[in-house]
Formats: structure tokens, sequence, C-alpha cells
């Protein structure tokens, strides 16, 4: 009786698990489809790479490449500030209580709506003539998302023991040293975890890339927003772009979901 | 101490400047700006200083209080939502069984795609009323086909950041749910207490913290829904699928409007600093307790 009752449950299990991957899986097949057969909704049907030759010979490379441009150097710059400042807050808090106060400050930038900056931003933005260029959505990316690497580094560097630290020092190494050799291979975890969620972030990233961007720095996931109107009715051609546009992320989430928990409660959980 | 306090302070401060450029002087501007008279499209009026008129315009305005409660309507039905599905399917995959895996790697995919993926298919692939596939199921029934998005706005944008934000919520809790120790459960075998006791009465409450943790983000981050609004109802009809941020983008970005679109702005940041300081105590106690 048991064994039929777990045996149903996993069957829901499941079932309820490919209903709610069911607009994946449909976006996906559809990229594979004729635009004729694309409106009629059988699962049955000559795939056809028309959809992805048509991609690889338009301008939509231009998209992607920018979104490539923009979310590693945005991911790089906010790492380079963030793992250092976080490493600082750590040790301070250490000593002092004010590592704490500053440690939540940059937690309250997170949660602020990124509606709140975006029109002073707009403004100087177009006073610096750099509206719809990599660097400035770099630059808004990399403000916004180093709290995060401080939120998230901070719970990693918080486990390294301070007896390691403190005994490279008694050894006489420099500051410097004993980051990169102690603390830098016990956060390594951290670190890829981190750089992970920044990229999922900035990646499927579309409010700032909306209102800062046209066409020179449009970002995939602004492009997107193009096919709710004008280029609406190719509907292949629009599943074969999302199902290209998605992929970075889906295959990031999937293989890395262990440390995502940590990484998605921003460190608050240990997953 | 003292010099190993201000060569701490050194690395944090390059961080600090970055952070303080692109997210606290825009908004100090912000408030500056909410007090000017100033319409892009309207270069012939001058930007003169006008005091709290905005806000008192917004106040007695009508769409403004519809916004306020679709914001409302949106997060609160959004959340309870995501926390009975999230918690619901957590305990049914928690465990591990043959192909837990793939069940879990399918429920989850839909945290990952980004929103403007999510609105233009949905509103198409889906959603169309003619080719879509909510069109030709009712056609097969014979039954009216419903214009889901002009008739059910608000619904159509919850569902999707429903089905974008559960995900979350089930992988925070399926983690929750394996710190519990085997012993526990054990021990509540043992005891003979039904499964639903177990699950409410020993389960649930040992994973108050993951839970607490799940709501407030999601709070945070559904709080700031604008991709999926964007991308599937505009706002509309009207502004019944509107929230706070769409507002502000629809009066500053496309009614040019950019002292009423400041001023609406500084109400959502007082909204949610007012958020920020009711959750405050619970996330800092979470996360400062957790980690040392």
């Amino acid at each position: 009786m048991r064994n039929y009752v777990s045996m149903l449950i996993r069957i829901i299990v499941f079932v309820v698990a490919l209903i709610y991957f069911f607009p994946v899986l449909w976006m996906i097949l559809s990229g594979f489809k004729n635009e004729v057969d694309v409106v009629n909704p059988s699962l049955f049907f000559e795939p056809t790479l028309a959809q992805y030759r048509l991609i690889f010979s338009g301008r939509i490379t231009h998209y992607f490449s920018n979104s490539i441009i923009i979310t590693a150097s945005a991911t790089l710059l906010a790492m380079l500030l963030g793992v250092p400042a976080s490493y600082g807050i750590v040790m301070m808090a250490r000593l002092r209580k004010s590592g704490e106060n500053l440690f939540f400050w940059f937690i309250s930038t997170i949660i602020l709506p990124e509606v709140c900056v975006v029109i002073p931003i707009f403004v100087i933005f177009n006073t610096l003539n750099i509206l719809d260029t990599h660097l400035g959505l770099i630059l808004v990316y990399t403000g916004v998302n180093t709290p995060i690497v401080i939120w998230m580094m901070r719970s990693f560097f918080k486990d390294i023991p301070i007896e390691l630290i403190e005994a490279s020092r008694i050894d006489g190494a420099s500051e410097t040293t004993t980051f990169f050799k102690i603390v830098f291979p016990l956060s390594r975890h951290g670190l890829s975890a981190t750089i992970l969620l920044l990229v999922i972030f900035i990646w499927n990233e579309f409010f700032f890339a909306l209102s800062l961007t046209y066409y020179n720095a449009a970002t995939i996931s602004i492009h997107m927003a193009t096919y709710m109107t004008q280029e609406g009715l190719f509907w292949a051609k629009m599943s074969a772009i999302s199902t290209l546009a998605i992929l970075p992320p889906i295959i990031l989430g999937w293989f890395n979901q262990k440390q995502l928990i940590r990484g998605l409660t921003m460190g608050a959980i240990k997953g | 101490m003292e010099r190993e306090i201000r060569s701490n302070r050194i690395l944090t401060l390059p961080a600090i400047i970055v952070v303080a450029l692109v997210t606290q002087i825009p908004i100090l501007l912000t408030l500056y700006y909410s007090m000017r008279r100033w319409i892009i499209v309207r270069p012939d009026l001058t930007r003169d200083f006008v005091g709290l008129a905005h806000y008192k315009e917004l106040f007695t305005s009508s769409e403004f209080w519809i916004v306020f409660k679709n914001t409302l309507t949106l997060t609160i039905s959004s959340l309870a939502a995501c926390l009975v599905i999230g918690i619901a399917l957590a305990f049914l995959l928690y465990r591990p069984f043959p192909g837990v895996g793939i069940a879990r790697t399918l429920l989850i995919s839909p945290f990952f795609i980004m929103d403007s993926v999510i609105g233009v298919f949905w509103r198409n692939v889906i959603m169309e009323p003619t080719y879509g596939l909510i069109g030709r199921v009712f056609k097969l029934i014979g039954l009216q086909v419903p214009e889901v998005l002009s008739q059910y706005p608000l619904f159509v944008v919850s569902l999707l950041v429903v089905w974008k934000w559960a995900p979350f919520f089930l992988l925070v809790t399926i983690a929750g749910l394996q710190s519990i120790p085997e012993e526990v459960i054990e021990a509540s075998l043992i005891d003979g207490t039904s499964t639903l006791g177990r699950v409410f009465r020993v389960m649930l409450p040992m994973i108050m913290k993951y839970i607490t943790i799940s709501l407030i983000l999601g709070l945070i981050f559904i709080l700031k829904t604008f991709g999926l609004i964007f991308t599937t109802t505009l706002g509309g009809p009207g502004f019944a699928s509107t929230n706070f941020p769409y507002y502000v983008y629809r009066t500053s970005f496309l009614g040019w409007n950019i002292g009423k679109g400041s001023a609406i702005a500084v109400i959502l940041v007082i909204i949610s600093l007012a958020i920020l300081m009711t959750t405050f105590r619970l996330l800092r106690k979470s996360i400062v307790e957790e980690n040392i």
C-alpha cells in the first residue's frame, strides 16, 4: 500500500514537472520548426535548422556579442571591487562594530528598486554622452552588483578560521600574500558561486538596458522585447533566438544547483 | 589594531565610491528632480521649483491609488502563491528517488529565463487568441476564446511572476528540508506522529528560517517587477496592470515628465525603506546568526 502511494506521488511529481516545464520545451521545439508549422500545435514535425541559419547570418549576433561583452566586463569589475571590500569588511567587523554597519549599508542598496535611480543616471549619461554605450551599461551593472558580491562573499570569508590568517601573519607573510595564499584558495567555491550568480543576473537584466540603450549597446534581453510587436509574428524565429538567449543562464543554473542555493540567498543559507 | 582597521578600510573604499556614485547620488538627485517642473517634451516650460506639488497631484489622482492597489495585489498574491507552490513541491522532491534530479531540474528552469523572453513567449505563442495555445485549446472544446491579456491583465502578470519565482522558493525550501537531521524525522516516526502532523508540527517549524529568507528576498525582487509587465500588458489596459516601477517608467520615459516620475520614484524609495525596516531585524538575525 505504502509503495503504491509513493509510486503515485512520484508520477504526480513528474507530471507536474513536465507541465511546469512545458512552455520552455515548447519554445525549444518551435525553434526547430518552419514558420508555417509553428502555429500548428503538433509535437510531430520535420525539424529544420532554418531559423538558426537565419539568426547566424543576421544582425542578431550584434545583440549577443553586446550581451557577452557587457556581462563579462561588469562581472569582472564587480568582483574586483566587491571581493576586497567584502574581505575588508569581514576583517574590520572582527575588530569593530562599524564593519557590520558598512555591510548593511551595502545591503540596503540592493533592496532599492532600479527605477529609483534610473532618471538621474539617464540625465547624467545624456550629458556625458555615454547613453547607448557599453561603458555606460557596464558602469551601472558594476555599481548595482558590487553589493551582491559583498553580501555573498562575506559568508564565505567568515567561514575561514581566523587562526589560519593569524598563523600566516606570524610566519611573516604580507597581507597580500595571506590573501592570495590562504584566503583565496579557501573561498574559491564562494568565488565561483558569486560569478555564476552575477552572470545570470546581468545576462538577464532588462530594466537598465531598456532605459539606457537603443541599438549600439542593446543586449539580447532588450532585443527580445521587440518581438512583442513588429516581429511578433515570426514565432519560429523568435523561439530560436529565445532558446539561444536562455541557454547560458539555464545551463549554468542546471549544473550548479547546490552552489546557487547559497548564492541566491546571498549566503544567508548554506546549501 | 588601528593600522589594521585602516588597511582594511582602504580595501572597501573603491567599492563604496562606485556604489555611492551609481546608487546613492542618483537617489538624492531623484529627490531634487521630484520638486521641479520638468517635462522634456515641453521645453517651453521653465524648470521651476514646485515644492511638493507633484506629490499633492499624485496623492489626489485616482491612477496613483490604482497603481498602489495593483502593486499590493501583485506582490501579495504572487508571494502567497510562490510560497504555497514552492513548499508543496519541495516536500515532494527533497528525498532522493530515481529521476528526482530531472524533475527538480525541469521545475527550476523558469527561474533562469530572462523576463523579456518569458513575456514575449507567453504573450504570443501561448496567449495569442487566434493561433496561440490557449486559443487552440478553447476552440477545440468549443468555448469562447478569452482575450486573457486585456481581460485579466494583472492575473497574467502575477501568473508569470509565480512561474518564474516559485522555483526560487522551491530551491530554498529543499535546502531547508535537507538540513533537518535524519534523527528528528526518525524520532517522530517512532512516536507514531501522522504524516500531516510531522509536516506541520515537526518539519515546517524547523525550516522557518529558510522560509523567512525566501519570503524577504522574494518580496524584494517581486516588488521590482518590471520586465514581465513591459513585455506582456504594457501596464494596460489603462492602468489595470501598472505597478510602481512600471508607473515610474511610464511617466518619465513614455510621458517624459521627469518631475512627476521622480516623485513616484521617491515614494517607491520610501515604501522600500519601510519594508526594509520591518524585515531588517529578521534579515539581520538570519544573516548574522548563520555566519557566526
